[in-house]
Formats: structure tokens, C-alpha cells, sequence
């Protein structure tokens, strides 16, 4: 597989539009990151979380390594009050069915949605 | 009219017992002859250009002959390119497309960070080589 852009235009344009609509959606930040990761993937991706800094607590990092077909999602200490590690896990599991067969882009679209739909709304938005 | 029409009929009924009542015998022949004709006729029909009195094998011997490359033009190059355009249309979207990710392939796209950390909120470097404390939750999935 020669290197280059993993997805079509088209298909970075929905991951891109699926985060910006959980972000207004839920109050949280969502993020996510495909690509092989150096190490253990936990701490990989606990690394890439703290990189958010102060956003770091509403941030929810979801890292995709799919050389080591891999999934690591990580909630911050205000996103994790409202994202329990269950869902979590549920929205895990319906991605990694997606990379099973094929679908990268689409399990990234499916997840995030699912996860958007778990933490529901702020308190107050309504 | 009606007694004329009734005559006719009578008059053929009258005849068709007649014919019902010819011997075994005669019916038998009939039988055997229309057999035979029905039977041979066919043969002599299709036997027929046999008796032409120019024989023809087949061969168009009054037109010339194709030649060497003319022959495998028609039958072997055209048809090989037949063959091959419909394959190439065949072949043609798979092409196309840009290769995807499959399941047991490394990966070779580097790397992409979708809603990454913009450079304000970016910690120092020292702060990420430690051990992150802004994790509290998440999960873990392989496939």
C-alpha cells in the first residue's frame, strides 16, 4: 500500500464535520487521532491527551492505530463524568466492528457519534 | 337450402362408411406407403445438392485469399483486443480507487490528528515525557 492520505476528501470532510457537531452537540472537545503510535498505546495516548493542557478535562482523545489494530479512547476528568468508561467501551467496540472490516473512516464517523450521543448535552443548554 | 345442405351431408356420411368398410388389407397398404414417402422424401429433399452439376465445397475460390496478416487481424488480434479492453473496463474502478486500509496491513500513512491541540494549550515538553494525569477514563479495543 503506497504511502499518502489514508482517506478521500470526502471522507476527511465527514470526520472533520462528525467532531465539530459532537463539540457543539455535547459541550466537550472531541478528538481524534489515526496513525501508528510509539509504545504502549495507553500511555501513547494519555501523552497526546495531556498535550490538550488546559482543555485537557473536557477532551475525549480517541486513537486509532490501525498498523497495530489498536483502539485507545481517553476521557478527561470533566469528560469522564458525563462519558462513563462503559459507553466508552460500547462506542469502542462499534468501532473496532467497522476496522474489522475495512471501514476506517466510517467506524471513526460511527464512534464519535456514539459518544457524542452518550455524554448528551450540558447541563443547562436547554 | 336446409334439405340440400342435409343431402350433402348425408351423401358424405354415405361415403365415409364406405371407406370404413375397405378391407384390412387396403388400409395396411396405405399405411406402408405413406411410411415410405414420408420416409424417403425428406432424404431425396436434402439430397438435392448433391445432384448440382458445379460441385461447391464450401470455398470462396472467387475471392482471394485473406493472407497471412490479414488472417490473424481478424481472428486473433482483434478478438485478443476485445478481450483486453473488456478487461481494462473491468479492472478500470478497482484502479481507480485509492488503496483503503485493510485489516493486517501495516500502516504507511504517517499520521492524522483530527481537532489536535492548538499551540496555545500545548504543555511543555518536559510535562508530556512524564506520566499523564489528565486521563480519567476511556476504554480499550483491538481487532
Amino acid at each position: 500500500m503506497p504511502s499518502g492520505e489514508p482517506f478521500t476528501n470526502d471522507q476527511y470532510r465527514d470526520i472533520e464535520k462528525v467532531i465539530a457537531v459532537a463539540n457543539s452537540e455535547t459541550g466537550l472537545s472531541y478528538s481524534v487521532f489515526v496513525g501508528d503510535v510509539e509504545g504502549d498505546i495507553r500511555d501513547a495516548a494519555e501523552t497526546k491527551h495531556a498535550a490538550f493542557g488546559a482543555a485537557a478535562p473536557e477532551t475525549v482523545l480517541v486513537v486509532v492505530s490501525p498498523g497495530d489494530r489498536l483502539l485507545e479512547i481517553v476521557t478527561g476528568e470533566a469528560a469522564a463524568r458525563r462519558l462513563t468508561d462503559r459507553a466508552c467501551a460500547l462506542a469502542a467496540l462499534s468501532m473496532t466492528t467497522s476496522f474489522a472490516g475495512g471501514d476506517l473512516p466510517g467506524g471513526i464517523v460511527t464512534g464519535v457519534r456514539m459518544l457524542a450521543e452518550a455524554a448528551g448535552h450540558p447541563i443547562g443548554s436547554y | 337450402m336446409s334439405t340440400r345442405l342435409l343431402a350433402g351431408i348425408r351423401n358424405r356420411f354415405d361415403k365415409f362408411t364406405v371407406v370404413r368398410k375397405r378391407t384390412a388389407g387396403r388400409r395396411a397398404l396405405a399405411r406402408v406407403v405413406t411410411i415410405a414417402v414420408g420416409a424417403t422424401l425428406p432424404v431425396l429433399a436434402a439430397a438435392g445438392p448433391a445432384l448440382a452439376l458445379k460441385r461447391d465445397d464450401g470455398t470462396a475460390a472467387h475471392y482471394p485469399s485473406l493472407g497471412a496478416g490479414l488472417t490473424i487481424l481478424i481472428f486473433v488480434v482483434i478478438p485478443v483486443g476485445v478481450f483486453a479492453i473488456i478487461s481494462a473496463l473491468a479492472l478500470l474502478p478497482s484502479a481507480l480507487s485509492k488503496p483503503r486500509y485493510r485489516p493486517g496491513n501495516a500502516w504507511e500513512h504517517g499520521s492524522r490528528w483530527f481537532g489536535k491541540p492548538v499551540e496555545g494549550e500545548t504543555v511543555t515538553a518536559d510535562s508530556s515525557a512524564a506520566p499523564s494525569t489528565s486521563a480519567r477514563g476511556g476504554a480499550s479495543a483491538e481487532w
